[in-house]
């Protein structure tokens, strides 16, 4: 039996992929495992245009049209990822410490997020992008304005696994447009 | 009698200057500050009075997050409160609210019903469609179940209401049984009541139904000042009191599934905010309908705006806050009147 801490963020894949592979009784093919998967990381990393200013991103749990708004604050796991994509979490440096907050839809507004990561399914509730930035709150924001949205499976997005880095290659690529190397 | 037509008017011009006073600072409050001065301006600027528009940024904020709300406020605020006002005269009893004869429970099943199952063929209204139909049809369920020989009891009536409301209870239990985390999570919220979704599609959707029952309602109000006499005197002073139950509550079904499928499930208001006016300016209908409508308003638009300011950027669910401070307040007041009329019965 093995329980893995749930991840807080990049820094956890290696350990992670270790504890499984230990668990297997396969610590070499573990360590190997773990260094590709941080060389990937590393390389997608190093393949984000520079920019003057870190766009900042906000994570919304979004389902349905009963009124479930909720931003990610730095309990969610995802600011990590948006760190490493050059981005700023909106959520987590407007001072939420919990995981999701239900937030009013003018805080939002005065959050003023660059850009709205989802995830899929979160974005297919709400009626796709059409419907996300008609939304009240996300409406009035410049992510809303320039219908700049990021989304990722819902399963993959904070899994932190040997595919991270694909996860974060998608991030980057949705957030930067062709900009990327 | 004299002291209390008095009361009646002084308390009604009350409310009105208070709802005047409260729209604005409402409207000037919350996460994204704008200050009264500004929101007076931009108002005159649209009616084409002078004033100026803001920048782009506040005024979509305004004209579209903060006004719809404020507007669904008012009206789910004023049908609530009226049909808490009718619901009582109905029955003649002072437990009765609209949760009683199943709109509330009936509406949460269709809402419950519809998040479980991912239905989605209206698009994001289904659940206020679906809700709305449900809250009405539970009611003309609970009607029909009571009736009998062509006359309906009011005791019948409200433990046929109990029982449905249990049933219903129970659909919701099964639903939230079989859904996944997802959806538990999307039924919790809904029950707990917001305005946070408020566009001005959605007060569009409330508006008919929230003005055919705010006029509908004071027209019934002479006939249930009778009524309130005991159904044998009401009936032999001219009185179809069958007729009456009939149409009034269809009345408050309409009144309070509208405002149920938007809000989700918003107590306390319907119950408490007539029995306050009551105390205060005695039992009439042609005051208390229209002054339970105006308190209605008022109480919901000054909740939300807590719901919405007090714990920024957070959001505080507004039912839970209407019954977190209304109910010792109700307390309170309970124990005073009754202190002061030296104990009920």
């Amino acid at each position: 039996m093995l329980v893995v801490d749930p991840a807080q963020g990049l820094a956890d894949v290696g350990p992670r992929i270790r504890a499984v592979a230990d668990a297997l009784g396969v610590p070499a093919a573990g360590k190997e495992l773990t260094k590709r998967s941080e060389d990937r990381i590393a390389a997608v990393r190093k393949a984000i245009p520079a920019r003057e200013e870190k766009p900042r991103v906000a994570f919304l749990y979004l389902r349905g049209s009963a009124s479930v708004y909720l931003i990610g604050g730095k309990g969610s796991g995802a600011t990590s990822l948006l760190e490493a994509a050059g981005a700023v979490d909106a959520g987590a440096e407007s001072g939420l410490e919990q995981d999701f907050t239900a937030i009013t839809t003018e805080a939002l507004a005065k959050a003023a997020p660059d850009a709205i990561l989802v995830m899929t399914k979160g974005l297919e509730s709400v009626g796709g992008l059409d419907g996300l930035v008609k939304i009240p709150g996300v409406a009035q924001t410049p992510a809303g304005m320039d219908r700049r949205v990021v989304s990722v499976e819902d399963g993959v997005l904070l899994n932190y696994g040997p595919r991270t880095d694909q996860v974060l290659r998608s991030i980057v690529h949705q957030l930067y447009g062709d900009d990327t190397k | 009698m004299r002291r209390k037509y008095g009361t009646a008017w002084l308390l009604t011009a009350g409310l009105v200057l208070a709802l005047l006073v409260l729209v604005p600072v409402a409207a000037g409050l919350g996460a994204y500050p704008v200050p009264v001065g500004d929101v007076l301006s931009s108002v005159q600027h649209r009616l084409g009075l002078g004033g100026g528009a803001l920048g782009r940024v506040p005024e979509s904020v305004l004209w579209n997050v903060r006004f719809p709300r404020i507007v669904l406020a008012l009206l789910v605020g004023a049908s609530l409160g009226c049909a808490g006002a009718l619901m009582q005269g109905v029955f003649g009893n002072p437990l009765a609210e609209p949760g009683v004869i199943g709109v509330s429970s009936g509406a949460a099943v269709g809402a419950v019903a519809v998040i479980a199952l991912g239905l989605d063929f209206l698009g994001t209204w289904t659940v206020s469609a679906v809700a709305f139909v449900s809250g009405l049809a539970t009611v003309l369920l609970v009607y029909a179940m009571s009736r009998s020989g062509g006359r309906t009891e009011v005791v019948t009536l409200i433990l046929t209401g109990i029982a449905v409301n249990a049933f219903a209870g129970a659909l919701i239990g099964l639903f939230l049984f079989f859904a996944d985390t997802a959806a538990v999570n999307q039924i919790t919220f809904w029950q707990l009541g917001s305005l946070s979704q408020a566009t001005w599609p959605k007060v569009l959707a409330v508006l008919p139904c929230a003005v055919v029952g705010l006029t509908l309602a004071p027209l019934y109000a002479g006939r249930l000042d009778l009524l309130a006499l005991g159904e044998r005197p009401a009936r032999h002073l001219g009185v179809d009191v069958e007729r009456l139950r009939v149409v009034l509550v269809l009345v408050i079904a309409l009144l309070t599934a509208a405002a149920v499928s938007l809000s989700g499930i918003i107590s306390f208001v319907g119950l408490v905010v007539p029995h306050l006016l009551r105390m205060a300016a005695g039992p009439g209908h042609r005051f208390l309908i229209p002054a339970s409508a105006l308190l209605g308003a008022l109480v919901l638009l000054g909740a939300d705006l807590t719901a919405r300011t007090v714990a920024a950027p957070a959001e505080l669910p507004l039912g839970v806050l209407t019954a977190l401070i209304g109910s010792p307040f109700f307390f309170w007041l309970l124990r005073r009147a009754r202190r002061g009329q030296g104990g009920w019965a």
